[in-house]
């Protein structure tokens, strides 16, 4: 039981090591390909394939 | 209950006598060294050093029990052979509750006597002690010292002798009451016995019926273990005692990782501004931000966004979007912000600021596109502040590290508490227990 606790611990402790040297995090986010300059002519037109208009909470 | 052994005395032989009180025939063993003896027929006790075998006490115990290891059984034990001598059960009453436990008598004309106790499967060897132990009264539970070794109060009761058998080398009547004081650290247990006055000090060694059972060559299987007993030890404790240290290493090396993570981040703040969402013209709403550099290694960016909402609430539709490469990161927050009374009083939910952290974003020259949306309709505009920091540690992974490393820690000692809880539930400080007859002489 204390060697695998012993190994459980070291792997977990690696883990967070390489987690916050790599930049990790738990946020999700979509990611995808755009054009930088059609989005700076028009920020309104821009619209992601993710976003749905109306998908918001909408207050308490 | 204590013998002094005279080296000069002749070695004894076992010497057949016939019982005063029923005539039945009795074999001393021991012969020079019992003092008493306890028929096996009638189960009056007599004086053994008497060549008459002077009754003591005539027909003393009306029940009969048939020792585990017989009388006249031979064994060996760290090297020395033994007969079993003698017999006795004894017992103690606990909140109106008896407990019984037995003892064997062992006999070597060299070493002297040796006790073997058994109490639910659970079995002692006894040696008498030649020195005290050092009793230490001052703290909220009695120690005893011996050789090197603390040993924890564990109970006092006022034992009675209830059945005998056999050789005894003390005078022994059924029915004599002693008080016994027991400090344990397993598998050792110290006994203080008293009696009259006097007290015998005695250390027994926790010891395997299968132990027992191959040395006294006893072909019947003892009874197994039921319950935990007072020296009995802890089989979980040191797998217990070993993840507790390795929790502390790991635990040290966190704080370490923690210190070292906050000292060399770069935690910068790479773009900041504040902006207005005019509900009015939501159709212009949407902005991009001016392009700032993200240097250095791949690192975590957290964009944090706050504004002046109050009673009101506002989504935000973030992209991050690098300028050179046009790779883009979207994510969204919403802010909320509601307060009132009520009959509880003063009330408030939501927050007025959150943060979000994006993963490992490469170095390059970035932009943010950001289209507000939503609000309720009589509110006119919101304020929204936005902060783009590089490389900033993330707490959420040190707390998540914290659980993985303590929670099977926890479940790792689980099994030993347990064990020590069962163990002193038995004592005089269990939690429900109130005895409070643990004065020392």
């Amino acid at each position: 039981m204390a060697r695998i606790y012993t190994i459980w611990g070291a792997a977990v402790l690696l883990l967070l090591a390489v987690a916050q040297y790599s930049g990790w995090s738990l946020t999700s986010t979509n990611n995808g390909k755009t054009n930088p300059r059609s989005v700076r002519a028009n920020p309104g037109a821009y619209r992601s394939p993710y976003y749905l208009p109306g998908r918001t909470l909408r207050g308490k | 209950m204590t013998t002094s052994l005279d080296p000069q005395r002749p070695r004894p032989e076992a010497a057949s006598l016939s019982c005063p009180s029923c005539g039945a025939a009795i074999e001393l063993h021991t012969q020079g060294w019992a003092a008493s003896v306890a028929c096996a027929s009638c189960n009056s006790v007599l004086d053994a050093s008497d060549p008459n075998l002077r009754i003591l006490q005539e027909h003393a115990s009306a029940v009969r029990i048939v020792p585990r290891i017989p009388l006249g059984s031979r064994g060996t034990w760290h090297g020395a052979s033994w007969a079993v001598v003698g017999f006795q059960q004894v017992t103690i009453t606990v909140e109106g509750t008896d407990y019984s436990w037995t003892e064997y008598v062992c006999f070597n004309p060299y070493r002297g006597f040796l006790y073997l106790s058994e109490y639910q499967g659970h079995w002692n060897v006894i040696e008498k002690l030649r020195r005290r132990p050092v009793v230490d009264t001052s703290g909220a539970r009695p120690v005893a010292r011996f050789d090197e070794r603390t040993y924890k109060h564990f109970q006092t009761a006022t034992a009675h002798t209830t059945f005998a058998l056999g050789e005894f080398p003390w005078e022994l009547r059924v029915g004599d009451s002693i008080v016994a004081r027991d400090y344990v650290d397993p598998p050792y247990i110290l006994s203080a016995e008293a009696s009259d006055g006097e007290v015998t000090w005695s250390r027994g060694t926790y010891t395997s019926a299968e132990q027992l059972m191959a040395a006294f060559k006893v072909e019947t299987k003892f009874r197994a273990p039921s319950g935990v007993f007072a020296n009995q030890p802890n089989p979980y404790a040191l797998p217990a005692r070993s993840v507790g240290r390795s929790v502390l290493l790991f635990l040290a090396v966190l704080m370490g990782m923690l210190v070292l993570n906050m000292a060399t981040a770069a935690n910068t703040t790479v773009f900041e501004q504040g902006f207005t969402y005019d509900r009015a013209d939501s159709t212009n709403a949407a902005l991009v931000t001016s392009a700032f550099e993200l240097t250095g290694r791949p690192s975590r960016v957290e964009v944090d966004v706050s504004a002046n909402v109050d009673n009101d609430w506002v989504y935000f539709n973030f992209a991050l979007i690098n300028e050179q490469t046009g790779d883009s990161r979207e994510f969204d927050q919403q802010l909320s912000y509601y307060r009132g009374t009520d009959s509880d009083g003063s009330w408030s939910e939501g927050s007025r600021r959150k943060s979000v952290h994006l993963a490992a974003v490469p170095s390059g020259r970035y932009f943010l596109r950001i289209a507000p949306d939503g609000g309720e309709a009589f509110r006119s505009g919101v304020d929204y502040r936005v902060v783009v920091t590089r490389d900033v540690p993330s707490y959420l992974f040190y707390l998540c590290a914290l659980l993985a490393l303590t929670v099977p820690a926890l479940l790792a000692v689980i099994p030993s508490a347990s064990f020590e809880g069962r163990r002193w539930a038995e004592s005089d400080y269990a939690p429900e227990s109130s005895s409070s007859d643990d004065e020392e002489e």
